[in-house]
């Protein structure tokens, strides 16, 4: 065991420590340790003279193992274990021994303790590097094409962001059509572009690339695989137009089948074969099976581009990495809240948007009638408080309402200037640079009105108007206001992706948004290595962050195949087939599916580990009655002897 | 339960500058600075919020508007550019033609024709009259008393004061009954009270001791000057006739002599440094000046001119300039009386006091 030759470096981090830690005293104690050959003080370890000293040391005392007492692993370890690598040694016979956070800090009341504490942590460091070997990076081969799931505005962003960096990039949508929800938006702020606009922009992009493939009417049927090397099998539902031709213009005239266009949340109908705006991706009309008759009036148009009898087709796909980009769904109202549904003139912005952009007069109409006063109500589907217990609220705030009210104001103000608005919300959170709408909305005369939870704003028809009461806290009355219209400023939800989410089993958070591993170091990425996550589908956002995030994302991808290779950390579990018994229960402890069953030779069947999945995590070590399968690194016999040194 | 009415902003813009309500996004700054707002009253913040709203009877019902003597301070810190005060200033203007019940005040409030027109056509009534009953012209001397015989000015006096009287009590009258019968919804108030707090009404005619409540207490001293300046000449004019208005030439110890002086300086030093302030807009309160605003001061100012410029011609014997001064001089009087304590300006100085007065009633019986 021990030919180990250790020097062990007590930092002072300038008081930080040696302050409360008595650091003399401290390498007094381990100076003697087995295998110890050296051990001092310094003010600044981390300083360049500190790293200096350690590879000095390591080729003029010949020796094979560093302890750095110091400040936390997360702040300085890679830093030693570049430093020592320098010095020509194996980066983990390294040990960062923590006694800035665990000791100092702690215990700045007890210089005693804290420095019998630092003596211990210091004592269990060496006895780690005395057991340590040397360990090398994780290799893996990586694909270096990525796969897009979702073609809204995060989806086509990270896709064009991909191609340019010269990956490939498939880029998978759900619905007939590309675009998502900013195709059905009319100007959205900051800028004022429309989306119709942006989305044509992004499609133009597209189309001049030729390493993104985008396939429309197609689902995610499976995902096997690991970071870098990801097999995904695609349903391409059929479209039953074969491709675009002038003809179809006349076929889409003559379909006698009229339904509620989704696109404009049902204010207006559609053919069985359509498209949901000119100009639409791919231009390829599609029908709609589900309400479609057969009466073959398109095929007599065009025999050659209509097709009843296509099926079904899978694809496989091989990549390196995966972006999620499902969007969200705008929160639909329950029945009765703010009287939605019970009373017609009640609708969504979503949805009033939409009756602008068909609204081609000088008047704003609605249903059929004119508007003049209209109130919108904010929060609705955001920021709710629970009631009871099992509630399922939406708690958080879904950030683009407050701007998208305002700013969809201004806007009917330019084209409707006789309108009469009233705004009424709970708090006013135009953040940023948004602020400046606000105040311009203020200064053109819409009225605000500010109101609690306890007292929110009721919907009634009073003599036959309808009318939004609210209790205005300035003159502590409530107030009526008869309105033509009441709009629903609803919030964002996590978009329904059953299917998605058995196939890709990512984790969500408590409000049913997918979840990153850490908000600000690691705001892309998903707990399953190599599986990111763009725009809104992360939680709510407007366009200029999605277009942030996807950006991120693609990034976050690139990095992850450019290379074609990717390094992983040592610190994986690794599997001694002779003790192995495969009773199978470290396999049902990874929650990351990094234990399958494999052929050894010559040992038979036997758990083995997918190093690429696995995180490291430890979970599957306890589970195994034998003790076959081990942390690599952090066996369990080296943590053992760590516990044995400081509890002598 | 209260109505909005997006309607009336349009109307209030008829009685002033009040086109900045829109800006205002209720942060209560106006009151935080307001030297009136306390426990029991937040302006101007409340009256903004209601012109904002479009609350006409939530206005009409007000007594704040009233009790706010337009420092300025809120309009110097709004962050908005909202002026309060300014908009509280044109809220009294729309009460005052509110509480007349003849309709006139609005129309000389909100048409500027309208008032000029009212203002010449009294004077040229009053020019027909003094043409028709004056008495005869001694051109040997000054004989004032002679020419406008007291008993026949008297009259008129009389004729104008019951005039004045029945307009004023009806529209506090109307006043009353908004902000104090609409906000007791049935409960008595017991008649002594009625009687104490009357105490307000004459202390604050007195000393308008609630204008010194403004940080910057030179206005208040200047409008009590005004105030009593008016107030003595009125009490010469209508309770002293007799001595007054005279043929004979009192020495210069003479009381009445002196209080003649006294109310030309205070009126002459009262008109002029309001009107200076209003041309160069020295302060947030005479920064947006009403056509109303200008036709008071102006008639006030000339009463003050033509009234010294008679003395004086008595002083140089000059018998036919004193009649015609004299003459023209009392056809800006009447203007000044009849169209501005009734329907205008001028009514503040009934509403003012009785404002507390109202106040006081409404709030003792809750």
């Amino acid at each position: 065991m021990t030919d180990r030759r250790i020097g062990v470096y007590v930092c002072h981090c300038g008081g930080n420590i040696s302050d409360v830690v008595d650091v003399k005293k401290v390498v007094e104690a381990v100076k003697d340790e087995p295998g110890v050959v050296v051990a001092k003080d310094f003010m600044f370890m981390c300083s360049d003279a500190g790293q200096q000293m350690v590879q000095d040391d390591i080729k003029a005392l010949n020796l094979n193992g560093v302890v750095v007492a110091a400040c936390s692993p997360k702040l300085h370890e890679m830093t030693f274990r570049n430093c020592v690598s320098r010095a020509g040694l194996n980066p983990y016979l390294f040990y960062h021994a923590n006694i800035r956070e665990d000791s100092s800090w702690a215990h700045s009341d007890d210089p005693q303790l804290a420095t019998l504490k630092a003596i211990d942590h210091v004592k269990a460091a060496i006895a780690y590097v005395r057991n340590a070997h040397p360990l090398e990076k994780i290799r893996v081969r990586s694909t270096p094409s990525v796969l897009i799931v979702g073609a809204g505005i995060a989806g086509m962003k990270a896709a064009l962001t991909l191609a340019d960096m010269g990956v490939s990039v498939f880029l998978v949508e759900r619905e007939p059509f590309v675009g998502g929800r900013v195709a059905q938006i009319g100007r959205i702020y900051p800028d004022g572009k429309r989306g119709i606009e942006i989305v044509r922009w992004f499609i133009k992009e597209i189309e001049r690339r030729d390493n993104i493939a985008v396939y429309t009417n197609a689902e995610l049927k499976s995902v096997e695989g690991y970071v870098g090397n990801f097999r995904v099998k695609l349903t391409l539902h059929p479209r039953y137009v074969k491709f675009s031709s002038p003809k179809l213009e006349m076929a889409i005239k003559e379909c006698p089948i009229e339904v509620p266009d989704e696109f404009n949340y049902g204010l207006v109908k559609r053919k069985a074969i359509y498209r949901p705006y000119a100009g639409s991706f791919p231009n390829t009309p599609v029908i709609d099976m589900k309400h479609c008759n057969l009466c073959g009036k398109c095929k007599d148009i065009c025999p050659d581009c209509i097709d009843f009898n296509q099926k079904p087709e899978t694809v496989t796909l091989k990549v390196g990495a995966i972006i999620v980009a499902t969007g969200f769904d705008p929160y639909e109202p329950k029945e009765g809240e703010f009287g939605y549904k019970t009373y017609s003139e009640v609708v969504t912005l979503p949805r009033f948007i939409r009756a602008v952009e068909l609204n081609r007069t000088k008047e704003l109409i609605y249903d059929g009638k004119k508007v003049r006063d209209i109130a919108f109500i904010y929060c609705v589907g955001s920021r709710q408080k629970r009631k009871s217990e099992d509630e399922h609220v939406n708690e958080y705030c879904s950030r683009y309402c407050c701007n998208a009210a305002v700013y969809n104001s201004l806007t009917l103000l330019e084209r409707f200037p006789y309108l009469r608005l009233y705004h009424i919300f709970k708090d006013m959170r135009t953040y940023g640079k948004n602020e400046a709408y606000y105040e311009e909305l203020g200064r053109k005369g819409a009225i605000f009105f500010r109101f609690d939870d306890d007292r929110p704003p009721m919907v009634s028809r009073k003599r036959g108007k309808l009318t939004v009461t609210v209790y205005d806290r300035m003159i502590d009355e409530q107030v009526d206001i008869p309105v033509d219209l009441v709009v629903l400023v609803v919030g964002m939800v996590p978009r329904k992706n059953d299917g998605l989410n058995k196939v890709l089993k990512l984790s969500a958070s408590r409000d049913g948004f997918y979840q990153e591993v850490h908000p600000k170091l690691r705001p892309v990425e998903t707990i399953m290595n190599g599986i990111l996550i763009a725009g809104s589908c992360q939680g709510p956002k407007d366009v200029t962050e999605t277009i942030a995030s996807a950006s991120a994302a693609a990034g976050k991808a690139a990095a992850l195949v450019v290379k074609e290779y990717l390094t992983l950390e040592p610190f994986v579990a690794y599997v001694n087939p002779d003790i192995c018994d495969l009773n199978g229960k470290c396999i049902d402890e990874c929650k990351y599916n990094a234990i399958e069953i494999r052929e050894y030779e010559g040992k038979g069947r036997k758990a083995w580990v997918n190093e690429a999945l696995c995180k490291g995590c430890g979970a599957c070590v306890p589970a195994c009655p034998k003790g076959a399968i081990q942390l690599r690194g952090f066996e369990t016999e080296k943590i053992k002897e760590m516990i044995r040194v400081m509890a002598r | 339960m209260v109505k909005v009415d997006p309607e009336f902003k349009e109307e209030l813009k008829k009685y002033g500058r009040s086109d900045f309500l829109s800006a205002c996004f209720n942060c209560g700054v106006c009151t935080a600075v307001c030297p009136y707002a306390g426990e029991s009253s937040n302006l101007p913040m409340k009256i903004i919020r209601y012109a904002q709203l479009g609350l006409k009877d939530k206005i009409l019902q007000s007594t704040e508007p009233w009790l706010c003597y337009y420092c300025g301070e809120c309009s110097a810190s709004c962050p908005r550019g909202v002026e309060p005060g300014e908009v509280v200033m044109t809220i009294r203007r729309y009460l005052t033609s509110k509480y007349d019940w003849t309709g006139f005040s609005r129309r000389i409030y909100t048409s500027k024709i309208a008032e000029i027109i009212s203002a010449s056509l009294l004077a040229f009534v009053t020019a027909i009259v003094i043409w028709l009953l004056h008495g005869p012209i001694v051109t040997g001397r000054v004989q004032l008393e002679t020419f406008a015989p007291a008993h026949i000015v008297d009259m008129g006096d009389m004729v104008i004061g019951i005039f004045l009287a029945v307009l004023l009590l009806s529209n506090l009258y109307r006043m009353y009954r908004f902000t104090v019968i609409s906000r007791l919804g049935g409960k008595g108030i017991p008649l002594q009270r009625y009687i104490i707090e009357l105490k307000h009404v004459i202390v604050q005619f007195l000393t308008q001791i609630r204008y010194s409540q403004c940080k910057i207490k030179r206005n208040w001293i200047n409008h009590l000057v005004l105030m009593w300046g008016y107030t003595t000449v009125f009490i010469l004019t209508v309770v002293f006739l007799r001595l007054y208005l005279t043929n004979e030439w009192y020495p210069i110890t003479n009381p009445i002599r002196i209080a003649g002086y006294f109310s030309f300086i205070a009126l002459a030093y009262g008109t002029v440094y309001a009107m200076i302030g209003r041309i160069k807009k020295d302060e947030p309160f005479r920064r947006y000046s009403h056509p109303t605003d200008w036709m008071f001061l102006w008639l006030l100012f000339l009463t003050a001119i033509t009234g010294i410029m008679v003395h004086a011609f008595k002083y140089l014997n000059m018998p036919l300039a004193t009649y015609v001064t004299f003459s023209i001089h009392l056809c800006i009087v009447v203007p000044l009386l009849a169209l501005e304590v009734p329907f205008a300006k001028w009514a503040h100085l009934a509403y003012r006091p009785f404002a507390i007065y109202f106040d006081k009633l409404a709030s003792s019986s809750i």
